[in-house]
């Protein structure tokens, strides 16, 4: 969804006035422009409650999360349990901070990377053009013609669900959205003066591309990344829900949806709550990227 | 015109062979293990030995890759349904035929038994995904780009960022838990059999409503910007000062217009509810295409994950190229 919710790089003009105008990279999106923006300011509540739910989560959750709890007689929220038990009997509340961990480690890690690779093959594809563009964009648009999903399920099934195949998993899915992004600003951008000034007083191609265009680029690179991370969290989510997350006991999010679903005619909680967990981080991440979207094309 | 469909044709046969090949150097890269996932777990290895070799699996890849592209187009026959083998692998339809993917270790039958069901399951849960999604992204994002900076406006883009972020799987438990688990309104499961006390096309209500969330506001929010950018330009304003009913002004002027982005927007879509219908297809226990990968996935069923996911990337392609012809269709400007 990612590659679709961004405005089309031709309408990009109308984004980033300033920065054309004076051929002066600003920083885009300000910081503390932020605060006017309501929306944007809900979604980094969510996100950096999640944070340090995750930072802190040896302080905050009860239990350890592979605990299992002969006590939890019904499974149900009680004073001892306040969200109640999972069918193993391991506290669901411990389960669900602690499983804030992996996701967020895993999405960021693995989007960085998935945007160094995106960002370097854009860059050149859209700097030099001709054959190199060729074959980039070619082979990107054949990874791109997989669903997304269907890519990860052959992929994790095939290399096994681990910490490092999962990683790289996205950044194959990811990196050629972020690419052909990449180039259709690259593309835009150098048509500008500024470049061809660079260009005489005889730069290199990496240092044109490295602080000519990228910064200049970073606006929509920046919403595109929050609208991507939220992508990215669902995706992991989903592979654990299909049975191809990270092995157990650990907990991790789409796995306790997983182990849920079986018992949701009984005990609704044990699905729902991991669900709602999902739900708001990726809000979080959605809402962030809606209000900075909102912020440069008002600005 | 006929060029350009051509050109675009051609690309789109070069993209679905490099696809395949992609999927087929990932699943079959390890030779080894190919001959032990097509006999199971159980099987000796002087069996496998010996599958290994009457399959020629110490091939090249390449070499490999062009004779299942054979067997694939009708070319050759499949060495796994050769009956020196004593598998127990024959297909009805002959040694050789086109689409034939060979057979599934796990299902112990051709491919083509079961891919084609399958594969009409879950384009008519998508078919009807699609019949739900348009009409009702149509409409709110007219209404919403009628009454521009109104609540109603405000709510449309609320609502598309925060179904947004409901993952298929999250919106498909939160339902049933309402509907199924506390109302008991509805069926939990999609088998598609007529068992118990719920008719097949109840079935189907779930389903589709959990691919519609997600992608209905969605699809209205570029609905609207459409729409919003449309009803400003010059030619809306004279139609609204030369006197004509409303109605008119935004069917007859601004409609077909403002449909061009929204209509490449609905086509990426479906490349998206291919997503959607595998996972929605796991909540509900749904017959589909989706199901079948998984399930082949996890087995290690070659043959099933080649074909459901090359059928997945073909149905991705088609649209993309039927996506640019419709676009040319809509806007005469850019018809070539």
């Amino acid at each position: 969804m990612s590659d679709i919710g961004r405005p089309a790089p031709g309408g990009l003009d109308t984004l980033q006035f300033d920065t054309f105008a004076t051929g002066v990279p600003s920083r885009a999106p300000r910081w503390r422009a932020i605060a006017r923006s309501p929306v944007a300011l809900v979604g980094l509540a969510l996100i950096f409650s999640w944070v340090i739910v995750a930072a802190c989560a040896p302080l905050l959750a009860p239990y350890s999360p592979t605990a299992q709890h002969v006590t939890a007689i019904d499974m149900m929220p009680s004073m001892h349990h306040w969200l109640g038990a999972d069918s193993l009997k391991r506290d669901l509340l411990s389960r669900i901070i602690w499983g804030a961990r992996p996701v967020l480690t895993l999405a960021p890690l693995a989007l960085i990377a998935a945007y160094l690779v995106g960002i370097s093959l854009g860059l050149t594809a859209g700097y030099y053009g001709g054959w190199i563009d060729d074959v980039i964009s070619r082979t990107g648009d054949v990874l791109l013609s997989f669903p997304k999903i269907v890519m990860y399920v052959v992929l994790i099934s095939t290399v096994g669900p681990s910490q490092a195949n999962i990683v790289a998993a996205v950044v194959l899915v990811a990196a050629p959205g972020i690419a052909r992004l990449t180039r259709g600003l690259t593309l835009d951008l150098k048509t500008n003066d500024y470049i061809a000034a660079a260009q005489t007083r005889g730069e290199s191609a990496i240092f044109i591309m490295a602080a000519e265009i990228l910064p200049n680029a970073r606006g929509m690179l920046i919403v595109d990344a929050c609208m991507r991370m939220g992508y990215t969290i669902i995706a992991i989510g989903v592979l654990g829900f299909l049975g191809l997350g990270l092995p157990p006991p650990d907990p991790d999010w789409g796995g306790m949806v997983r182990e849920g679903t079986p018992m949701l005619i009984v005990f609704p909680h044990m699905a729902l709550l991991p669900c709602l967990a999902i739900v708001t981080l990726v809000l979080g991440f959605n809402l962030l990227a809606d209000g900075l979207q909102d912020l440069q094309s008002r600005a | 015109m006929l060029r350009f469909v051509v050109r675009r044709l051609g690309q789109t046969i070069v993209t679905l062979l490099a696809a395949s090949f992609l999927v087929f150097v990932l699943v079959e890269s390890s030779p080894g293990t190919v001959a032990r996932k097509m006999l199971g777990p159980f099987a000796s290895t002087e069996q496998v030995q010996m599958l290994y070799e009457s399959l020629h699996l110490d091939d090249p890849l390449m070499l490999r890759y062009v004779r299942w592209l054979g067997v694939l187009t009708g070319v050759v026959a499949d060495p796994l349904g050769d009956p020196a083998l004593k598998l127990g692998f024959r297909d009805q339809r002959g040694e050789r035929y086109f689409g034939n993917f060979g057979f599934s270790t796990q299902m112990k039958q051709p491919v083509s038994d079961v891919l084609w069901e399958r594969l009409g399951n879950s384009l008519l849960l998508a078919a009807l995904a699609v019949a739900v999604i348009i009409p009702l992204a149509l409409a709110m994002g007219m209404v919403a780009a009628i009454n521009e900076g109104s609540v109603v406006d405000r709510a449309v883009t609320v609502l598309g960022t925060v179904l947004a972020s409901v993952p298929e799987f999250a919106s498909g438990v939160i339902l049933v838990s309402i509907l199924v688990v506390t109302l008991g309104w509805l069926p939990g499961t999609s088998p598609l059999l007529p068992s118990g006390r719920w008719p097949v096309y109840i079935q189907f209500i779930l389903p589709v409503a959990v691919l519609a969330l997600f992608v209905t506001a969605y699809v209205a929010r570029f609905v609207r910007t459409a729409f919003v950018e449309v009803l400003a330009t010059p030619y809306i304003r004279t139609a609204i000062l030369k006197g004509l009913p409303p109605r008119s002004v935004i069917f007859g002027h601004a409609f077909r217009n403002a449909m061009i982005a929204p209509f490449t927007v609905i086509l990426l879509q479906v490349n998206w509810l291919l997503s959607g219908v595998v996972v929605t297809e796991v909540v509900f226990a749904y017959p589909g295409i989706g199901r079948l990968l998984l399930e082949a996935a996890l087995f290690g069923d070659i043959a099933v994950i080649e074909a459901a996911t090359l059928v997945a990337v073909f149905l991705a392609t088609l649209t993309q190229f039927i996506g640019d012809i419709g676009y040319m269709l809509l806007n005469p400007r850019i018809r070539l």
